[in-house]
């Protein structure tokens, strides 16, 4: 009952007394929400908002955010793919800003150029594939999950045949991790494995707007501004090269400029720093190469046997069809065009999207005029002309906005549910340990409390003693005991070690004898009268009268089952036997921050269930204790 | 029943395989070639590496392959060490072990792997053998052997077994040495010239960090960092090449009386301390005048060096290829920089090796798989592993960043010229100057000792200190300290004179410890046993029979509490009295563990920090959930809405809880909770790296999730307070806080006193907490016993000692447990339904 009668309430000062009772209640409320809206909020996010903490994150309200949120995304949270990609220096994915105007002309021939050319796959990369390496940043990616379903279709959903097809020791196609490509270093070759086969087939069928283009234009301004004669500063480059550049991403080059200063530096990057993928060879370069493999290699039969190719002769050998992929030929061609006495400047050519760009809008506006004045543009050359990136990034986000709050949001709960669906049997092993605990709990202490109470045994004070006294032993001690006496009787990294030791409870014996003791006799009497059997007895007097203890207690060991983490692991170390609890334990240690709050809230489900469905039935058995 | 018929079916389906293929020898190895913590390392170089080199190894045994998984627990600020331990305890150990130098003492200390020798022969070469004609090619010979192992390295792996005889117990597989690594473009950004201005002293380094953290100054969400300093137990473990190179050694061995001993207590130590406390502390004026505090950062470092925030890292680069790191492979030469450690004041540069090795189980018996473990571990590692390593660096194009002497050695002397000299020059400097990682006994917690000078002198704030001989008198007491505490508690070094003086005072007190026992149960039986013997009135044959059908239902309760919670205790009793090893058994020291605890001052320490935690729990878990609950029954409407919200944290299971909040501490300004106390006006708090915050942020979470749950009994209790009480207070004129405390709380007060003593023994005990949280730390300060005992029992594998602590804290704990015992035997339990009025 209240303090305060009711007929007090209307007193000013009990008034007041209610309305600082209300206050600090509404105030506890809070702090007991607030955690919980911020473990939501922390759940849709990513690596660029993970640390800000807010209840609506800010990229389902803000399109800027939700901008940046994509960008990092795309770019796989590489800020060096973004800053040769787009040509401009930031260094967190923070500061990208949106472009401040779209140019629509450009825009449409970029789709057209996009849709009209074939692209090989080694010119870009794969967006929205990789997370930046480390200990906690793992997070499943879309194009990752759309990679692994897809070799999951190609071995037809069977992990054996997923072995034996990749020559793999990985139990299934969830395991495969990739690292990120580097497709513009000289030093990156894509291994001639089924696996990179496969993948590249992949590759070929990922929508545009996943893929990032590779631009040599900004990976050379990268090279410029980490060279020691500038030490990064534009000022020294332009002052040793008569130039006006403003920045070092200002720098074009989307073909052989022979006359400019700087050609000293794109020739040594070509030379040694290029994937050779981008670079063929004109006409008398081509010659000159075959004077080259001729002079290594004795004929044609001795070539063919040591590059592994199949050529009828040297005039055949020409380097044109730009691939990535490792070869013994393509190694001698970075030989070739190393050496300047040999393969002069004047043969290289370089063949990248820029370039393919460049061709496009020649083809179509002949000259540059045409293009500055359907597009109203000021540009120079149509080297000036760069790749609208940005823009096409920003269109994509502004067009699919629903499409991509909706991934974000889902995205860190897919990856909980795709880890704890395939790694194991976590879900099956918590059922059934929970169904276990629950069960034995039921059945083991009411019919222990049951014997005590009915037949009042000359021994039972002393009974009773004996299961409550374990009360008193410091679990320490028995803690190891015990868990050598699992490993010697064979129960560790099975159920029973989890269950069986729980099964009795010396507290909730004490518990149940002393309400048993407390229901009326005459109904035990009347069942004697008609003969019921002690079953009957047990059954429908003692256990029916007393659901609402019964409910607590089985609450209890579901609750200790389902919460268990550190005797389900130390008990069943095998990962066979692990339990939901286990497996996100341990996936806390390497998962991005979103998915490890998506995995508190999509754990927390199972206990909000049990609660809101068993709330009255958990007052009702509130058990007290009164003086004898 | 399904999982019994399920394991039925495993076994007997492995039998069958096992037949099928008779041939096949499956070893199962914590090292697996080609995956990286489980996951295939596709694209890498060392993906390639080790795919490569593991394809040799089948082409050349295609009888032989790999089995076991490599899928890691994590247990906090422990590392990853501790699954391989947990594993040997639970019998489910590996065939092949994969483990560094500092574990190498307690696999070998421990039995845990086997002696190598009768595959390896010291005497002789592999030409000398051959001579004789004696040459058996499964043989490792003389020369063969040295090649592999380094001769620093050959002390850890030809070392005394426990039968203390010397064996060979493992084989490197890799070496790693730490270099110097800085981000170039960062160095430009400061004006610093990337290459002649490369910090070579200490001095310079801090000179040289304090332009790097000046870069981009105005834009503090992107400020840079100048140099990484591991945060917690890895501050050791970064600052290591600084104790090197100042002749610090973490461990000596004494030949003579066969013993290690920790020496990092002397002056190079304490002065290599100084100098790192001095890079997180030393104040400094910028160029607006305005004061800072030491160049480092304390954190994840990684990720901030791979968004450019950070300029400068102590990397380990390979033996073979020079930016071998995965963090830093996709870098060239122009983006990063490798240079060697700075030199020390004495004008050293010593760097530290580290190294994965491979040994055998000793729990395997069969000699086929022996061999064939043999065969594996002798060819990863091997000189024609090697060799496929470097064909695979070269044909991806790393050809100008693998060591010269190593390109000479395998035929590619064409890229020698094109390797970065300076690069060369630093890597192979660390390597002809090095020192071993630590190793010894139980070694593989050095670190985590090593840890405690620097975090202490971190949270005095030492290096803040100007006057640098007050600076090195507080470290030296921090570090002879943490010395005296390793060589106790880690190497368990405790002079003789000590032991028979502390064995007879044991020997006493765990006596009366025992006897105090015996009067306790003799008590507690006395309080259940009924005053008046009313019950003895069967004894007819009748009542016989239905005495036997109430045994036969208590059976499997009596049973279950005898086997799982008696014979335990029995055990315990007798494991407390033996040094007890998971491959050695039992073994009777008397009354040793016992001296051991009784004078481990960390025990004690740990009694200390639980009682304190006891009491703040106490109060801050178990009172506020009645405060909570006199308010909820004041309400006159919305009773129901709180109630549910004030539930709403008991939905998320325990140790979701204290994960939540565990980034909810996060150290930095704009951490959840430091948010909002800067919202009311205080400064951040680094909630877990400061000793007296740890134990309130330990506790935060058990309250905020125990107060929903925790007050419903109350509130049902006071449901119970008769109204008339009240109405004759009111009658009386007594106001709100006097029928408070002369009705309600007497009223609820045995309910109270129940689950207070219950709550106080709870929280002593409690371990989980920490275990998810801190791991025990800052510098122990949230070790509490329970977690003291688990460490023990569980990391150092000393179930002996763990079990004697636990009685002597039952003992401890007796006099609550009495009291509690007495107070329920004169109590009934009643549901709160039928006792409302």
């Amino acid at each position: 009952m209240s303090i305060f009668l009711k007929s007090e309430r209307k007193d000013p000062k009990v008034i007041f007394l209610l309305i600082v009772i209300y206050f600090i209640l509404s105030a506890g409320a809070l702090t007991m929400i607030y955690p919980f809206l911020l473990m939501i909020s922390g759940s849709l996010k990513g690596k660029l908002d993970a640390y800000e903490f807010d209840v609506v994150p800010k990229f389902l309200v803000n399109d800027e955010v939700l901008f940046k949120r994509y960008v990092e995304h795309k770019y796989n949270e590489k800020i060096d793919e973004y800053q040769i990609a787009n040509k401009e220096f930031v260094r967190i994915f923070k500061s990208v800003k949106p472009p401040q105007n779209l140019n629509d002309v450009i825009i449409k021939d970029w789709l057209q150029f996009e849709n009209s050319s074939n692209i090989p796959p080694g010119f870009f990369h794969v967006g929205e594939m990789y997370y930046l390496p480390g200990a906690s940043n793992r997070i499943t990616t879309k194009n990752t999950r759309n990679f692994r379903n897809y070799i999951k279709n190609i071995c037809g959903n069977n992990p054996e045949k997923f072995k034996k097809m990749f020559q793999t020791r990985l139990p299934n196609w969830y395991f495969l991790d990739l690292s990120h490509e580097r497709l513009l270093d000289r030093n990156y070759k894509v291994p001639r494995t089924k696996f990179a086969e496969v993948f590249y087939d992949f590759k070929k069928n990922i929508s545009p707007s996943d893929r990032i283009y590779l631009s040599i234009n900004g990976k050379f301004s990268k090279y410029l501004r980490s060279l020691n004669d500038y030490n990064g500063d534009i000022n020294l480059l332009n002052e040793k090269n008569e130039t006006s550049y403003s920045s070092f991403y200002d720098i074009t080059f989307s073909n052989i400029k022979l006359d400019d200063p700087l050609a000293l530096h794109w020739e040594n990057f070509v030379r040694n720093e290029l994937n050779t993928q981008f670079i063929y060879l004109s006409e008398e370069g081509n010659v000159a190469f075959n004077k080259f493999l001729k002079f290594k290699f004795s004929d044609i039969a001795d070539l063919n046997s040591k590059l592994d190719t199949d050529f009828a002769n040297f005039g055949d050998i020409i380097i044109l069809n730009p691939t990535p992929f490792e070869s013994k030929l393509t190694e001698e061609f970075a030989n070739f065009i190393k050496i300047p006495d040999l393969c002069l400047t004047s043969f290289l050519r370089v063949n990248s999207v820029e370039t393919l760009w460049k061709n496009f809008l020649i083809n179509k506006y002949q000259s540059i005029n045409n293009l500055n004045d359907v597009a109203n543009g000021t540009f120079g050359s149509f080297s000036d002309v760069s790749m609208p990136l940005k823009s096409m990034d920003f269109k994509y986000v502004i067009e699919n906005k629903g499409k991509l709050r909706w991934n974000y949001i889902t995205h860190n709960y897919k990856m909980v549910i795709e880890y704890l669906t395939l790694f194991g049997d976590g879900f099956k092993n918590t059922i059934l340990y929970c169904f276990f605990a629950i069960l034995t709990s039921l059945l083991v202490n009411p019919i222990a409390a049951y014997a005590l109470s009915r037949y009042q045994l000359p021994s039972q004070f002393k009974i009773l003693l004996f299961f409550i006294a374990t009360m008193t032993f410091p679990p320490m001690v028995t803690m190891i005991p015990n868990y050598l006496l699992m490993k010697d009787i064979g129960f560790l990294n099975t159920f029973y070690a989890l269950i069986i030791p729980g099964m009795a409870n010396g507290y909730s014996i004490f518990l149940l004898k002393g309400f048993f003791d407390s229901l009326p006799r005459e109904l035990y009497e009347a069942a004697d009268i008609d003969a019921a059997s002690e079953f009957h007895k047990f059954w429908h007097i003692a256990m029916s009268l007393s659901k609402p203890i019964l409910a607590v207690i089985a609450l209890g060991a579901f609750n200790g089952a389902y919460s268990n983490f550190m005797f389900a692991v130390v008990l069943c170390p095998d990962e066979k036997m692990w339990t939901l609890m286990v497996w996100l334990v341990q996936m806390q240690a390497f998962s991005s921050r979103g998915a490890m709050m998506a995995s508190l809230v999509l754990s927390a489900i199972p206990t909000l269930v049990v609660f809101i469905f068993a709330q009255n039935i958990i007052l009702r058995g509130i058990v007290l204790p009164v003086e004898k | 029943l399904t999982s019994f018929y399920y394991r039925v079916f495993i076994v007997l389906s492995s039998i069958f395989c096992i037949t099928k293929a008779e041939n096949e020898i499956v070893i199962k190895s914590k090292y697996q070639p080609g995956t990286w913590r489980g996951m295939q390392a596709s694209f890498s170089v060392d993906g390639k590496v080790q795919s490569a080199q593991f394809e040799a190894f089948k082409k050349k045994y295609p009888n032989i392959s790999l089995g076991g998984t490599n899928t890691p627990i994590m247990i906090e600020g422990i590392g990853n060490e501790s699954s391989d331990l947990l594993a040997i305890a639970a019998g489910n150990s590996p065939d092949v072990f994969d483990f560094n130098y500092r574990q190498s003492g307690t696999f070998v200390d421990k039995g845990f792997v086997r002696p190598l020798d009768e595959f390896i022969r010291d005497d002789v070469t592999s030409d000398e053998a051959k001579e004789a004609g004696d040459y058996d090619p499964n043989i490792m010979y003389k020369d063969e052997l040295l090649e592999r192992i380094w001769p620093k390295v050959m002390d850890a792996a030809y070392t005394l077994g426990p039968d203390d005889q010397k064996h060979y117990y493992f084989l490197p597989r890799s070496y790693d040495v730490r270099v110097m690594c800085y981000n170039k473009q960062l160095f430009q950004e400061a004006g610093l010239d990337p290459i002649r201005d490369v910090p070579k002293t200490w001095d310079e380094l801090f000179e040289v960090g304090k332009k790097l953290t000046q870069i981009n100054d105005l834009d503090s969400e992107s400020s840079v960092y100048a140099l990484n300093i591991g945060s917690d137990s890895y501050s050791s473990w970064t600052s290591r090449p600084f104790y090197l190179s100042m002749n610090s050694m973490a461990l000596s061995f004494d030949n003579k009386e066969k013993r290690w001993t920790s020496t990092f207590n002397d002056p190079g130590a304490v002065e290599a301390t100084d100098y790192y406390l001095s890079l997180l502390q030393k104040p400094w004026k910028d160029n607006n005048g305005k004061i800072r505090y030491g160049v480092g950062h304390k954190g994840d470092g990684w990720v901030k060096f791979h968004q450019g925030k950070l300029a400068i890292v102590f990397l380990t680069s390979s033996d073979l290829l020079m930016n071998s790191n995965l963090w830093v492979q996709s870098k060239t030469y122009d983006e990063i920089g490798i240079a060697k450690i700075p030199s020390s004041p004495l004008g050293k540069s010593v760097s530290e090796l580290y190294g994965m090795n491979l040994g055998i189980s000793s729990a395997i018996k069969d000699p086929a798989v022996i061999d064939a473990c043999w065969k594996f571990i002798r060819f990863m590692g091997s000189d024609a592993a090697k060799k496929i390593a470097v064909d695979t660096y070269i044909e991806n194009g790393f050809g100008r960043y693998i060591l010269p002497d190593i390109l000479e050695k395998y035929g590619y002397s064409e890229f020698i010229d094109k390797v970065p000299k300076d690069w060369a020059e630093a890597v192979t400097h660390s390597i002809n100057n090095h020192e071993l990682e630590p190793y010894g006994k139980n070694t593989q917690h050095i670190y985590k000792y090593m840890d405690i000078p620097i975090s202490k002198g971190y949270m005095e704030e030492i290096g803040k200190n100007p006057n640098k001989s007050e600076r090195i008198a507080k470290l030296q007491i921090f570090h002879d300290q943490a010395v005296k505490k390793a060589n106790e508690k880690m190497i368990g070094r405790i002079p003789a004179s000590e032991v028979g003086k502390r064995y007879p005072i044991a020997v006493v007190l765990s006596l009366i410890i025992f006897l105090l026992y015996g009067i306790l149960f003799y008590y507690v039986w006395k309080a259940f046993s009924p005053k008046d013997q009313v019950i003895s009135l069967h004894h007819s044959e009748y009542s016989h029979k239905v005495n036997r059908v109430a045994y036969i239902l208590l059976a499997p309760a009596i049973l279950t509490v005898l086997i799982f919670s008696y014979y335990p205790l029995l055990r315990g009793a007798m494991m407390a009295f033996q040094e007890y090893g998971v491959s050695t058994g039992g073994k009777y020291v008397g009354f040793e563990n016992f001296a051991k605890v009784f004078f481990d001052q960390d025990f004690w320490l740990s009694i200390l920090r639980s009682i304190y935690f006891s009491f703040l729990y106490i109060t801050l878990v178990f009172f506020p959930p009645i405060t909570l609950a006199i308010l909820l029954s004041e309400i006159p409407i919305g009773k129901i809405f709180y109630r549910v919200i004030y539930y709403l944290p008991a939905v998320i299971s325990g140790i979701i809880v204290m994960l939540m909040w565990k980034s909810f501490f996060d150290p930095a300004p704009d951490g959840v909770l430091n948010t909002v106390i800067g919202f009311l006006g205080f400064e951040p708090v680094d909630w877990f790296g400061n000793k007296n915050t740890a134990m309130i942020a330990i506790i935060i979470p058990s309250a905020w999730a125990g107060l929903g749950p925790g007050c419903l009994i109350y509130l049902a209790a006071l449901k119970t307070v008769p109204s008339d009480l009240y109405e004759a207070a009111a009658i009386d004129g007594c106001g709100f806080f006097s029928r408070l405390i002369n009705i309600t709380i007497p009223m609820i007060k045995p309910l109270i006193m129940i689950n207070i003593i219950f709550a106080f023994i709870g929280a002593f005990l409690s371990s989980e907490q920490m275990l998810v949280m801190t791991g025990g730390g800052p510098d122990g300060a949230t070790t509490l016993v329970g977690l003291e005992i688990f460490l023990n029992a569980f990391m150092f594998q000393r179930f002996g000692i763990a079990t004697a602590m636990g009685w002597i804290i039952g003992f401890i704990l007796m006099g609550f447990t009495v009291y509690q015992m007495k107070r329920l035997s004169n109590m009934a339990f009643k549901t709160a339904e039928s006792l409302e009025v």
